[in-house]
């Protein structure tokens, strides 16, 4: 009978020691003998501050998705935190401000449409290589190059001749990329484009030219052939797990390294837990947070402490295929923009992680107006008023009216979704019904025409309000409900070339109360998001209010890490 | 006996081939393709037409299907899998990589789960209705009813936000396979204890068992050599394609503890379109879980003397 105690036993033991093994003895206090008060230089030549760490501990980890390659040109949105790998010609302050960078100077053209950089000239290549306007020239061809088949080549299509380039009309000594001297080259576009620096800045990055014509396009997947002329370097690329940069001995430009070590810790792009490897302290910072992870955020004592909040440069809106019934009809779409209460939806639903929205342009983004009374008006919750609108196009109390998918993307506002598809049930007698489909799925058949109707989303890819604006009547993008207006196109277009301005502003402002009068789209509101930054990392570079600015290149240039 | 197994083998191969065909159609026709949508944050944005056109060119997807096919299917047999849309990388250096990670997450969650597992359901087929099979039963539903990615990120919030014990994933450093390791064994031991239980159970009512007692065995005999032998005929069924799984790992520990490993790998690759790595992943599938059918079928023959492997005169 008693037979089994004995194994039972052992195996009690055996899983009491296992868990014992789990509990791996905490880190002893660090118990380094006290640095004497000698002022602490990092290897990237920069003395730090006295609350700094020892050099060892010089270290900041952030994560992020694996990239392809370490061709920045080529890898924009895919991964490997570019800022630590190459230097940009200038680099935006939180302020929003231009900095030199790999540039000393630049001017632009009387005409507004040439940029003419005079590059710094002891840059060097992390292989000790100088850089010259030549690697820079030859970068930029090489972006549009045809043979490149680069699919983010449309981004530098308003360089002079850059889309007959890319498309294989035109030679490369008709590209609008001039190479001046040594140390000098010019890029000129095809109309004015007041906002170039930052479509540059952010996309461009110099490849080392000599490892390219050597290695070919496997030059970018090994880091021994993949110098950087930036502050850090590539120093280890293990797949999976993470990259390592490393100051770059031969940096002499304006933000040396602060950092002994930067690194991207790899993750998948689904399913990782963001916030508990902050938390469990296995990141140091970078982490955006939205939704139920900033509530719990902000409920926190320690995790608010650390949080930069501020609105997101993304407009989240009802999108609505104009090209067949029901949504071709303006009373309809109108119908829709008076009846979601986006004040309920943002507090009571999303419990105040976002902000409602009657416009396209996020909050505090440039030519931003939405205190506009007569913005508003044009999408402000009036149930009385949608309800009348639906009568009259024809479907009182929702009648007739076809019941339909309401489409979100890969989870990304389903709640939302529901919340809105309860409130023009309520006020419309609509029938809609959730549905979450996946990212290729979604956006393929958006492009095809065969969604009628779903919660999209519009983030910024450079601080200008064309961003925002420009696609809208453009049948090649994706996002194109089937509607074309030929006094916004005008707006548009002669906003576009301007000079920041008021009167720019105007014009686009005037563009963005078009969408909204005629309910082009039903905005419905910008989300918030914390951005998480331990409190041992000192020394970020934020705006005078003390937030991380709107496209802060600077942000870490200064930072080092306490004790 | 060779005969049959040449005959299985040979099914296996045309197992596999039906299969290449079906994926090979299914990914090119549910809808959005690799170059269809720009990659992540810029999906917004389509790729220009001239430039959609050009990448076709250069991967072949401009071809008709049955050349595509051939040509893959041509290049496949001499190892070459091609190379990974979404990484990159050559699949055969992927799965090179990638697959030694996940087998040694899973073999380390087995030799902790399996025994454990099958030790808790044979003590609690034999004392039924005791604190031990009460014991066993909370063990077993409560792994059951959790979704391993919810088990997955409260003992992340336990032991390494809470206790700070551990790390919150990563691979590389042996603290770092803990976590993955039991929150996958946990799993098992549940399964595996529940279904021991149940064969166990059924075993020692079987009247062999009643008459191995009446002739007066030792009991250690009759539960080891009469009923825990007949019990571990459906447990080999249910191990087969177990281990296959275990050995392609799971979406769900691997994302969350960040293991660079192949499981997460076929959902992933189907969310890219990455089409070379959702064919050869399959195909991975397909041949492990067939190999190991056929490796279950042949045991059997040794472990049930009434079942004869290839039919005997």
């Amino acid at each position: 009978m008693n037979r089994w105690r004995l194994p039972i036993l052992v195996l009690a033991a055996l899983i009491l020691v296992t868990a014992a093994g789990c509990v791996a003895p905490t880190a002893p206090a660090s118990e380094m003998p006290e640095e004497e008060m000698m002022e602490q230089v990092s290897s990237g030549g920069v003395t730090l501050p006295e609350d700094a760490a020892p050099a060892d501990k010089q270290v900041f980890r952030s994560a992020g998705i694996e990239g392809k390659h370490f061709d920045t040109m080529r890898n924009e949105y895919e991964g490997f935190a570019f800022e630590a790998t190459i230097e940009q010609l200038a680099k935006m302050g939180p302020e929003g401000d231009w900095h030199p960078a790999a540039a000393d100077s630049w001017e632009q053209s009387e005409d507004g449409r040439t940029w003419t950089f005079h590059l710094r000239q002891d840059a060097m290549w992390s292989d000790g290589t100088p850089v010259t306007a030549e690697d820079w020239v030859y970068s930029f061809r090489r972006y549009l190059d045809p043979e490149m088949s680069n699919v983010y080549a449309w981004f530098l299509f308003d360089l002079e001749n850059g889309e007959a380039y890319n498309k294989g009309e035109v030679d490369v000594e008709e590209l609008g990329v001039k190479l001046i001297d040594d140390y000098t080259f010019s890029l000129t576009t095809k109309v004015p484009i007041p906002y170039y620096m930052f479509k540059i800045n952010w996309h461009a990055a110099p490849v080392p030219r000599h490892m390219v014509e050597e290695h070919g396009e496997d030059w970018a997947n090994d880091p021994a052939t993949a110098p950087s002329n930036g502050p850090y370097r590539i120093a280890e690329w293990n797949r999976g797990q993470n990259v390592i940069f490393t100051p770059n001995p031969y940096y002499t430009g304006r933000y040396p390294a602060t950092f002994e070590q930067k690194i991207q810790v790899i993750i998948p792009e689904v399913a990782a837990p963001l916030l508990q490897m902050y938390q469990a302290g296995d990141i140091d910072g970078g982490v955006g947070v939205t939704g139920d992870d900033l509530v719990q955020v902000l409920a926190d004592p320690q995790l608010s402490k650390e949080a930069y909040i501020s609105v997101m440069n993304r407009g989240v809106y009802l999108y609505l295929n104009q090209r067949t019934a029901p949504f071709d009809d303006i009373l309809v779409r109108q119908a829709l923009g008076h009846a979601v209460d986006r004040t309920a939806l943002c507090d009571n639903v999303m419990r105040g992680t976002c902000i409602p929205a009657h416009g396209f342009l996020p909050k505090d983004f440039p030519c931003e107006r939405n205190d506009d009374p007569e913005l508003i008006a044009y999408q402000n919750y009036d149930p009385e008023k949608a309800a009348d609108l639906m009568a009259q196009a024809g479907y009182p109390g929702g009648e007739g009216f076809p019941e339909m998918v309401l489409y979100t993307k890969e989870g990304e506002f389903i709640r939302e979704a529901e919340a809105i598809q309860r409130m023009l049930a309520d006020n419309l007698g609509i029938k809609l019904t959730p549905q979450n489909i996946e990212r290729a799925d979604y956006v393929a058949r958006m492009a095809n025409a065969e969604l009628k109707i779903a919660l999209n989303r519009w983030g910024a890819d450079f601080i200008d309000p064309s961003n925002f604006v420009d696609w809208w009547d453009d049948p090649a993008a994706s996002y194109f409900t089937g509607w074309t207006d030929e006094e916004y196109r005008n707006l548009i277009d002669t906003a576009r070339p301007m000079q920041m301005s008021a009167e720019r502003c105007d014009l686009y402002h005037e563009a963005i109360k078009i969408l909204s009068r005629d309910a082009i789209g039903v905005f419905v509101m910008n989300p918030v998001q914390a951005v998480l930054y331990k409190d041992y990392v000192s020394g970020l570079t934020l705006t005078d209010d003390g937030t991380l600015g709107v496209y802060n290149m600077m942000l870490l240039d200064s930072a080092y890490i306490t004790e | 006996m060779a005969r049959y197994v040449l005959g299985r083998i040979v099914g296996i191969i045309g197992v596999l081939f039906f299969v290449s065909i079906m994926i090979f159609i299914m990914i090119h026709f549910i809808p959005g393709g690799p170059f269809d949508a720009m990659p992540t944050e810029s999906e917004h944005r389509a790729i220009p037409e001239h430039i959609r056109q050009k990448l076709m060119e250069k991967y072949g997807l401009d071809k008709p299907l049955y050349v595509q096919y051939l040509r893959y299917m041509w290049a496949a047999l001499r190892g070459d899998f091609g190379i990974s849309f979404r990484y990159g990388e050559p699949i055969s250096d992927f799965v090179g990589r990638t697959w030694p990670i996940t087998a040694q997450l899973g073999l380390s969650a087995m030799a902790i789960g399996i025994p454990i597992g099958i030790l808790m359901g044979v003590v609690a087929a034999l004392r039924p209705n005791t604190w031990l099979d009460y014991l066993t039963n909370v063990i077993v539903i409560t792994t059951f009813v959790t979704p391993v990615f919810v088990i997955a990120i409260m003992s992340i919030i336990i032991f390494a936000v809470q206790l700070r014990w551990l790390p919150s994933g990563g691979w590389g450093e042996p603290k770092q396979w803990i976590m993955p390791t039991l929150v996958y064994a946990i799993g098992l031991i549940g399964g595996m204890a529940r279904f021991t239980r149940a064969s166990m159970v059924d075993a020692l009512q079987a009247e062999y068992v009643r008459t191995a007692r009446a002739k007066g065995l030792q009991e250690r005999a009759v539960v080891f050599r009469h009923a825990f032998r007949a019990a571990s005929l459906p447990l080999i069924t249910l191990l087969g394609p177990l281990v296959v799984n275990l050995l392609l790992g799971s979406f769900f520990i691997e994302a969350i503890f960040r293991v660079p490993g192949i499981g997460s790998q076929t959902t992933l690759a189907i969310y890219n379109r990455d089409y070379p790595m959702i064919m050869a992943l399959i195909l991975l599938w397909t041949f492990a879980i067939a190999i190991a059918y056929l490796v279950t079928d042949l045991l059997y023959g040794v472990v049930d003397p009434r079942i004869r492997i290839g039919g005997t005169k």
